[in-house]
């Protein structure tokens, strides 16, 4: 069925360093639902695959004083029912439980979406506005990379062959910071998402130190931040005229791309407003 | 590479090569054909088996992961006759040609063993990514509303 490789399954990250180390055209292994697919297709050909789920500690959600940390082996599923993806994090774990279907959930990893980093990935636009980092280990050394120099363009992230991706991390948020996450896709069934976005509302309460993010899969290579319209909506109180001003900035800085298969650049234009107008009135319980 | 693991309650061990899916494994070397390959990439969901309680694709699945692992397929839901959602399956009409079939019924009798008594938007979410080119749908959805209590796999 496939061409073939060795498969090893190492019991600790050293061992998997020296794994890699060892062969050069060796891949890791999460949950597979990208590497699987990917070498079927012959789109990639690897000699070796080295699973990472016998590292027991690569996978789960825990609290830290650094913040929230997420193992890169989490399971979509894991998110969906983590207890401390709540508040300010719920709408990760919401990506997370609508991403794929059922079975997929139980395999697909967190660590693997972001790595693979489709422009439409379920969780890059959450863990955009939530300001993630990503922790990359290398042999002997370890850095944190903020989660937008991670990705540098689709399916391309600066990770290289022999590092591992150990944990991402989210800030802690002021309690009462919420956010919201939308897809559209071409079919209600199973289907990747054509567009999505997500917003994040910090400090809610509090018109002066009241800040708004938004990301937008799919509308570049990478998920779009915009400073400007997020400088327009924040710190004042959110009219349905400043929503339009934020998307008609957005609309003059993206280029959706042309040849999507899923979605076409004035639909995705379109939605941008759609997006802003729909979040922010869940987010604050309000009407525009 | 040397894999062992508990296979519809049976202590398994089997010499495979590496490069075999889980279905492939499950087909092939044990001869467990009830197992179906619809589109070997994780979209249809008639490779569907139960790994250490979970419903998975086994189609992206590599066959030395299974080690050390427990599964169940098909074969094993009517090992003691047919389960309740192979009886309402057949009450409602939800098998025509059958190719389907045993990944609904894989993650039917997961869902049921989560919870006995699911919502209607529970049963859609356990079902969403399963293909059936034949039915519509209606009559297995039907057929899961029938069942209450699930019969312990
Ligand atoms: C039927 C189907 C439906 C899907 N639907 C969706 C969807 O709706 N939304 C969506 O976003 N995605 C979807 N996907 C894509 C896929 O499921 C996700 O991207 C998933 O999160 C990938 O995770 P994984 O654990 O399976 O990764 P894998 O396939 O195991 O790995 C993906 C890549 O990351 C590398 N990698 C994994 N973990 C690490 C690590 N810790 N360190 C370094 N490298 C690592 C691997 O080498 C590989 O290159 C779907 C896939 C299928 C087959
Ligand atoms: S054969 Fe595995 S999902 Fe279709
Ligand atoms: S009965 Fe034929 S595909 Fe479902």
């Amino acid at each position: 069925m496939f061409s073939r490789f060795d498969y090893y399954a190492p019991q600790t990250l050293n061992d998997a360093f020296a794994a890699l180390s060892k062969n050069g055209n060796a891949r890791i292994l999460a949950g597979g639902t990208d590497l699987v697919v990917n070498i079927r297709s012959g789109k990639i050909k690897p000699s070796l695959i080295v699973d990472l789920k016998k590292i027991k500690w690569l996978s789960g959600v825990t609290k830290t004083d650094r913040g929230i940390e997420i193992g890169p082996l989490t399971t979509m599923n894991e998110l969906a029912e983590s207890s401390l993806l709540k508040g300010p994090y719920s709408l990760l774990s919401y990506a997370a439980k609508i991403m794929g279907c059922y079975e997929i959930r139980n395999r697909a990893t967190v660590g693997g979406n972001i790595i693979n980093a489709s422009p439409g990935a379920e969780t890059l636009t959450p863990l955009t506005v939530l300001h993630a980092s990503v922790e990359v280990s290398g042999n002997n050394n370890k850095k944190l990379i903020p989660l937008n120099k991670f990705v540098t363009g689709p399916n391309n992230t600066v990770l290289s062959g022999g590092e591992i991706v150990t944990k991402i991390i989210l800030p802690f948020y002021p309690q009462l910071t919420a956010g919201y996450y939308m897809r559209r896709a071409r079919v209600k069934g199973m289907d990747l998402a054509s567009v999505n976005c997500s917003v994040l509302v910090v400090n809610p309460n509090n018109i002066e130190k009241c800040q708004v993010r938004a990301a937008f899969g799919t509308v570049m290579p990478t998920p779009y931040r915009s400073q400007k319209a997020e400088e327009i909506l924040s710190g004042k109180k959110i009219t349905l005229d400043l929503i339009k001003q934020a998307a008609s900035v957005i609309n003059s800085e993206i280029n959706p791309r042309a040849t999507s298969l899923r979605a076409t650049p004035e639909y995705k234009r379109f939605m941008v407003e759609y997006f802003l107008k729909t979040g922010l009135s869940k987010i604050l319980g309000v009407t525009f | 590479m040397k894999i062992k693991f508990k296979l519809n309650g049976e202590l398994k061990t089997a010499e495979i090569v590496s490069y075999m899916t889980l279905l492939e494994v499950l087909r092939d070397t044990f001869g467990l054909t009830g197992t179906k390959c619809g589109c070997g990439n994780g979209e249809c969901g008639a490779c569907t088996v139960i790994m250490n309680g979970h419903p998975v694709r086994s189609c992206l699945i590599l066959g030395v992961e299974a080690d050390g692992s427990e599964i169940f397929t098909i074969e094993s839901v009517s090992a003691n006759g047919l389960s309740d959602l192979q009886k309402a399956f057949l009450e409602e009409g939800a098998v025509q040609c059958g190719f389907c079939t045993p990944g609904f019924i894989m993650a039917g009798e997961a869902l049921f063993k989560r919870t006995q008594n699911p919502t209607d938007e529970e049963i859609k979410i356990a079902l969403g990514g399963h293909l059936c080119r034949c039915t519509g749908y209606d009559a297995i959805f039907k057929a899961f509303k029938k069942v209450k209590v699930k019969k312990t796999l």
